[in-house]
């Protein structure tokens, strides 16, 4: 298991020191949070949860990242749970860029298939019978081949399984985090069958999962596959075209990807090396060569010839291939063609306009002893993949670039309306100012000399800067930096006096808020405490048995008083906010209280609240709900332009756009 | 295999935008590039204080720049190419179609003020010879030339060629130049909020073909 904090041991230690001690509660803080909950309430939580444990003696495992062993045990846990690793694993990007650095010496980054998958009916029956062990199998990023690192298809599977274990809405109310009995049966329900692809291919998971090995079952007869699935070989006797014989891969190629590559060694010639490599549909009939079929795509050994009909007769391509040579297919999404490569060397475009239909991966043969092995990426490529990849994700960022904005009558002025709405949003009052002056500068100039079109006159009346549009923007203004600066006080006192109607209702950004008050009252409390002063003794706790907790063991003459403050915030707190079902609410209400837990706050676990980015982010919250409880939009059109951008990327890659597979937002735009 | 366009309601599009998770310091950093770029310094300063955000680059660069692109604004295009020498000759030697963009809007400018025979004179000796060593000029320095055919402050359609004396025409020059100075000094030569809407354009384009959703306009 993960140092998850987890649901026994904080119950027993706050046991042990309870029975050690002579009052119950360990601490003054403890003690607080006794009195703003109740009793009762407190003991539940005390067996309940983690908030009451010791500060963990190192960052719990689960916030390093992507270490696959780890994500395994977290997938018995809480889907809740789950999602906040995801969310983790987001946030760490630089995580994952190490991650995928250090294994980029690899072609299969990371783990290697320590066992068949998929078509092996052992491994299927395993990870049918154990959750835990198939779903971050098939979603560990380690799995993925170095090439597609930098594409979007990874975002892709961590999105699609963010999908897939989102809870019910009912659940997500209902249910407090962290007991296995719960995890291991809500991760039965989801469990997906591996070895039914019928069934599996229904699941986004499976959608998008790669093609790995070849399909024992989906073979002709005269084929044998290896044991690790990678290998194959010709057995039967061979008369005619009609022994031909093909077998397909265990799934078809996510168009997600962009480019797909997978290469074939030729072991043995056999007798006549009538070899063939490359695509086909489900459907199409084993006992023929790639490409001889409608839906199938195939470049052949023997003549070196392109098939891609019915008819028999290929085309001429590249050269012909044998023992010792390495052929590699690549299909391409992106303007959907196929390529081949022969020992590391590009062929050129074997075919172009391929079908949208979903395509496996194939091999055929046609007589005695022929022998190939599949390389899905597991092995180094002899072809430079990545490179090819990196170029295409070059050619497509450059074609947008060059995008004329042919929907904008002037981009300038777009431009500088975009940026001066958001400074609008944000209450950036002097920005505003500023470039109002220097928009008034342009437009007098476009103006007075210029034939002014209708354009440029609307815009420039946009850019005034009207008096109550500023007294808006610097009240805005005050609430944010009190905000920003702890005086939370001062925020409260502003928002009453401006926007009363916000300050009054039952926002969850209001209880944000004031949520951010508790913060402070404790930090005012840890200050109190750790300042070196007299004896003095605080009421709520006697026991100076306990030195770990600074505000018992080094009082101040303040201390009483500061931690009554404390005590009756969070008692007003949990009156007003207890039984609030919201889940938000009852989230911040645990993180709040659970400050108390700790003897150095600020180091613990939940420290971040304290952090003055903590405090900017409600800030900003805050100033979106002023906006909206006043008719405006929540979001700047800057932040609705890239939330769209967002939504309508990851729509394309799941409706398998292939060139969106090579665009991304945050590292192509974002990040400078 | 055809099948129809699948619809995605506003109710469902509005949860996936809600879900979009923003760093605010991106689209801060945004704003700062913009502004950096642009040359907005004293908004670039303000907007760093009140932000946070520290600016990539020395503001006091943007000051030369700012005063070279204001010369071009108002028209004064002999004094904007001095300044561009004196920062760098390099500049203009190094790029024939900037060098001769200005000289158009030098000409035009000339057209502007009814200069008419210095603007005839300009132009035989500046741009006429240019246009024929570099063919892909002379169609430019010709509609530039047909101006002189209309009369300048009377707007209206019957002036085919009247797009030249816009303003808009006076910022597309400030910013070639804008950009070939960035690039002397290497830095970014385009800010990335374009980018961002063409990446916006580009990707409802996609997903347009393959379905129905709540597009957004950029106005």
């Amino acid at each position: 298991m993960p140092r998850l904090p987890s649901p026994n041991t904080p119950a027993q230690q706050g046991r042990s020191n309870s029975s050690s001690d002579s009052t119950p509660g360990s601490s003054s803080f403890t003690e607080a949070l006794r009195r703003i909950i109740g009793n009762s309430n407190f003991d539940a939580l005390q067996t309940q949860t983690f908030i009451l444990s010791p500060e963990p003696e190192s960052e719990p495992s689960w916030s390093r990242g992507l270490e696959s062993s780890h994500l395994r045990d977290l997938f018995v846990l809480e889907p809740s749970h789950i999602r906040d690793i995801r969310r983790l694993q987001r946030e760490e990007q630089s995580n994952i860029d190490m991650f995928s650095a250090g294994l980029s010496n690899w072609p299969w980054a990371g783990r290697g298939g320590d066992e068949s998958e998929g078509e092996d009916d052992n491994a299927a029956e395993e990870a049918a019978v154990s959750y835990s062990l198939s779903i971050p199998m098939c979603h560990s990023p380690a799995r993925i081949p170095a090439y597609l690192m930098r594409t979007n298809y990874l975002r892709h599977l961590h999105r699609s399984h963010r999908d897939s274990t989102r809870p019910l809405p009912t659940m997500r109310n209902s249910q407090t985090p962290s007991t296995l009995d719960r995890g291991s049966k809500s991760s039965k329900n989801k469990k997906i069958k591996v070895d039914d692809e019928n069934v599996s291919t229904r699941t986004c998971e499976a959608d998008c999962e790669l093609p790995t090995a070849l399909n024992r079952r989906d073979r002709a007869v005269h084929l044998e596959i290896s044991a690790d699935g990678l290998g194959v070989v010709f057995v039967g006797q061979h008369k005619s075209d009609r022994d031909a014989a093909t077998v397909r891969a265990n799934r078809p190629i996510p168009p997600q990807t962009g480019i797909f590559y997978f290469e074939m060694e030729v072991v043995s010639k056999g007798v006549e090396g009538f070899i063939g490599l490359g695509v086909c549909a489900k459907d199409v009939e084993l006992a023929r060569l790639p490409g001889w079929e409608p839906d199938s795509y195939g470049y052949h050994g023997d003549d070196g010839q392109k098939f891609s009909s019915r008819s028999e007769k290929g085309k001429e391509y590249g050269p012909k291939y044998t023992k010792g040579d390495v052929i590699g297919c690549g299909v391409n999404f992106v303007d959907r063609s196929i390529f081949y490569t022969k020992n590391g060397k590009h062929l050129g475009t074997a075919f172009e306009n391929i079908i949208k239909r979903p395509l496996y991966p194939c091999i055929g043969m046609r007589s005695t002893g022929e022998e190939a092995k599949i390389n899905f990426g597991q092995r180094k490529f002899k072809f430079d993949i990545s490179r090819y990849v990196d170029e295409e994700m070059l050619r497509i960022q450059e074609s947008i670039k060059q995008l004329p904005l042919t929907t904008l009558e002037n981009p300038t002025v777009s431009m500088n309306r975009l940026v001066f709405s958001y400074l609008v949003h944000l209450g950036f009052v002097d920005t505003a100012k500023a470039f109002v002056k220097r928009m008034d500068q342009d437009s007098q100039l476009a103006g007075c000399k210029i034939l002014a079109t209708e354009q440029d006159g609307a815009a420039s009346s946009e850019h005034t800067l009207l008096p109550e549009t500023e007294l808006d923007m610097e009240r805005r203004k005050s609430i944010r930096l009190a905000i920003q600066d702890g005086e939370i006080d001062r925020a409260l006192a502003m928002l009453n006096e401006h926007y009363p109607d916000l300050s009054t209702s039952n926002s969850l950004i209001r209880f944000r808020v004031l949520s951010l008050k508790f913060v402070q009252l404790v930090s005012i409390a840890c200050m109190a405490g750790s300042s070196p002063q007299s004896d003095d003794d605080i009421d709520m706790n006697d026991d100076t048995a306990v030195n770990t907790w600074q505000l018992s063991s080094k009082p101040t003459k303040k201390g009483p008083a500061v931690y009554a403050d404390v005590v009756a915030f969070g008692q007003n707190l949990q009156a007003e906010y207890g039984e609030d079902a919201r889940p938000e609410v009852q989230q911040g209400l645990l993180e709040i209280f659970s400050l108390l837990a700790y003897n150095d706050p600020k180091k613990s676990i939940m420290g971040h609240l304290f952090d003055s980015s903590h405090r900017m982010k409600v800030a900003e919250d805050l100033n979106s709900a002023i906006l909206e409880s006043d008719g405006r939009p929540y979001r700047s059109s800057l932040e609705q332009i890239y939330t769209q951008s967002e939504v309508v990327l990851d729509e394309c890659i799941k409706e398998g756009v292939g060139k969106a597979a090579f665009v991304n937002l945050e590292r192509d735009i974002l990040s400078m | 295999m055809t099948t129809t366009k699948r619809v995605i309601e506003k109710e469902e599009w509005d949860r996936k935008l809600a879900e979009v998770k923003v760093n605010k310091e991106d689209l801060n950093r945004l704003v700062m590039d913009y502004l950096v770029i642009e040359g907005y310094k004293d908004a670039a300063e303000k907007f760093s204080i009140e932000s946070g955000l520290k600016p990539n680059v020395d503001l006091e660069s943007i000051q030369e720049r700012m005063h070279i692109r204001s010369a071009v604004h108002a028209g004064d295009i002999e004094a904007a190419m001095e300044r561009v020498n004196d920062l760098n000759p390099d500049i203009l030697d190094t790029n024939p179609q900037l060098y001769f963009h200005l000289q158009q809007q030098r000409l035009i400018e000339l057209i502007r003020a009814n200069r008419v025979n210095e603007a005839l004179e300009f132009a035989s000796e500046e741009l006429a010879s240019r246009g024929e060593e570099q063919p892909e000029f002379l169609s430019e320095f010709e509609r530039t030339m047909a101006l002189l055919a209309f009369d300048a402050n009377a707007s209206g359609l019957a002036n085919p060629v009247s797009d030249l004396l816009q303003y808009a025409k006076r910022q597309q020059t400030a910013q070639e130049l804008n950009a070939a100075i960035l690039e002397s000094q290497s830095q970014e030569r385009d800010p990335k909020l374009p980018s961002l809407l063409k990446m916006l354009v580009w990707s409802q384009q996609q997903l347009d073909e393959r379905m129905t959703f709540p597009q957004l306009e950029i106005l």
